[in-house]
């Protein structure tokens, strides 16, 4: 330990405050919290950066069996949606290859016997984990009828694709967040 | 010697008495507040470490149970082949048997890791639900907290003007009244006098004015008739 380490102040992790510090929008990697009666792990802590301060936060749940994306926005009033990958193939292959084309998406896609309608779309960056550096990527946004289920089509490259379905959740349905035991970042 | 003894208790005690009127107790209990909630955050940790057990635990018991099925699915596929003639019996029956076991031995595994989870799974609710209790132990007591020390400000200011509204003397209140109304009725008195001294000085004045009024009036009139005459006017 050299002279300077002691001048140096220690750098504490503050722990948050049991009580009122636990909260949906504090979710850190390695936390855990109850969902739907199962206990699920935060996997990973990322972020979609639209420009002008608009930014989407996302969490990675896992189950011993699923793994959902639960993300909040905060547009005027706090946004929370929860939402799984789902295989591509699902969606009609003339979709992809306009969007492939640099063609418009359409205004409505049919899904699974619904018909959703495209909300939404925009480019960002993706950060994960808070990553410094972003990774560029488009994003389509469509709703049902109703504005509760959402399809969203993300395009990472050329022909790099995915492809979720979503559902609008509120903050009051996830319980008993758990901090992890390891060093928060 | 033990008079000494009995002198060091006495000054012990002394010392404890001093102790407890010097500690705040409003420091001393958010104080220990704040070590309940970091045995809180402690049990939280640990609860966590447990769900996170339950979950590997009853993940893996997942694993292995496909596992068992996927090896049974081979067994089947082996026969398939015999029955087809695609694959010489002995070494289809070898091989299948080779899955079945395997497929025996995930399964045990399954069972095994499936009743692990729900040990992992019953002991995290327990635990869920003593945190459940301290959280809600930890919030009354800083509610009440909260309630005390608005109570402890309340009765601090109250115990403040009390005690000055005790130090006041009534008497010495009237006394100081009637002093100042002393006061106030000698300037009072004083005032008037010097009205009255005002009054009579200017009274003087106006009579030797009057009288000197009529005698500059005569001179003023005798001025006029000797103009007059010096103007022939009669």
């Amino acid at each position: 330990m050299g002279l300077m380490d002691f001048f140096k102040s220690k750098k504490t992790n503050k722990e948050p405050d049991p009580l009122s510090g636990l909260t949906l929008d504090t979710l850190k990697k390695g936390y855990y919290l109850d969902y739907d009666m199962k206990t699920w792990e935060v996997l990973a802590s990322n972020t979609y950066d639209w420009g002008d301060n608009d930014i989407t936060y996302e969490w990675q749940l896992q189950c011993h069996d699923d793994t959902f994306f639960l993300e909040m926005e905060n547009d005027d009033e706090m946004f929370w949606s929860l939402s799984r990958k789902v295989p591509l193939r699902k969606l009609d292959s003339g979709i992809i290859t306009q969007l492939k084309n640099g063609e418009d998406a359409p205004d409505t896609l049919p899904f699974e016997g619904e018909v959703f309608y495209l909300e939404e779309t925009g480019g960002g960056h993706f950060h994960a984990d808070g990553a410094e550096q972003g990774r560029e990527m488009i994003q389509w946004c469509y709703e049902d009828d109703d504005g509760t289920r959402f399809l969203t089509i993300e395009q990472w490259g050329e022909t790099d694709f995915e492809l979720s379905l979503g559902k609008k959740v509120e903050e009051y349905q996830f319980s008993d967040i758990l901090p992890s035991g390891k060093t928060d970042i | 010697m033990s008079f000494f003894k009995r002198l060091f208790k006495v000054g012990e005690s002394n010392a404890h008495a001093l102790v407890d009127k010097m500690e705040d107790p409003i420091k001393m209990t958010e104080q220990g507040i704040r070590d309940l909630k970091k045995d809180l955050t402690g049990a939280m940790h640990g609860l966590a470490e447990v769900k996170g057990i339950g979950i590997r635990t009853r993940k893996e018991a997942d694993k292995k149970k496909h596992l068992a099925a996927d090896y049974e699915r081979k067994a089947m596929l082996l026969l398939q082949k015999m029955q087809s003639n695609q694959m010489p019996a002995a070494e289809a029956e070898r091989l299948a048997t080779e899955a079945l076991n395997r497929k025996e031995e995930n399964a045990a595994d399954a069972l095994r890791l499936d009743k692990e989870a729900t040990a992992h799974e019953t002991r995290g609710n327990d635990l869920q639900s003593k945190v459940n209790k301290l959280k809600s132990t930890v919030t009354s007591y800083e509610n009440d907290l909260i309630t005390l020390k608005a109570r402890a400000r309340t009765a601090s200011s109250t115990k403040k003007i009390n005690a000055q509204l005790a130090n006041i003397d009534s008497s010495s209140t009237i006394g100081m009244l009637e002093k100042m109304k002393a006061r106030v009725e000698e300037d009072e008195s004083l005032a008037q006098a010097y009205g009255e001294v005002a009054d009579a000085g200017g009274s003087i004045d106006s009579e030797i004015d009057a009288a000197l009024g009529g005698a500059q009036t005569a001179s003023a009139s005798e001025n006029l008739l000797e103009l007059k005459k010096r103007m022939g006017i009669s």
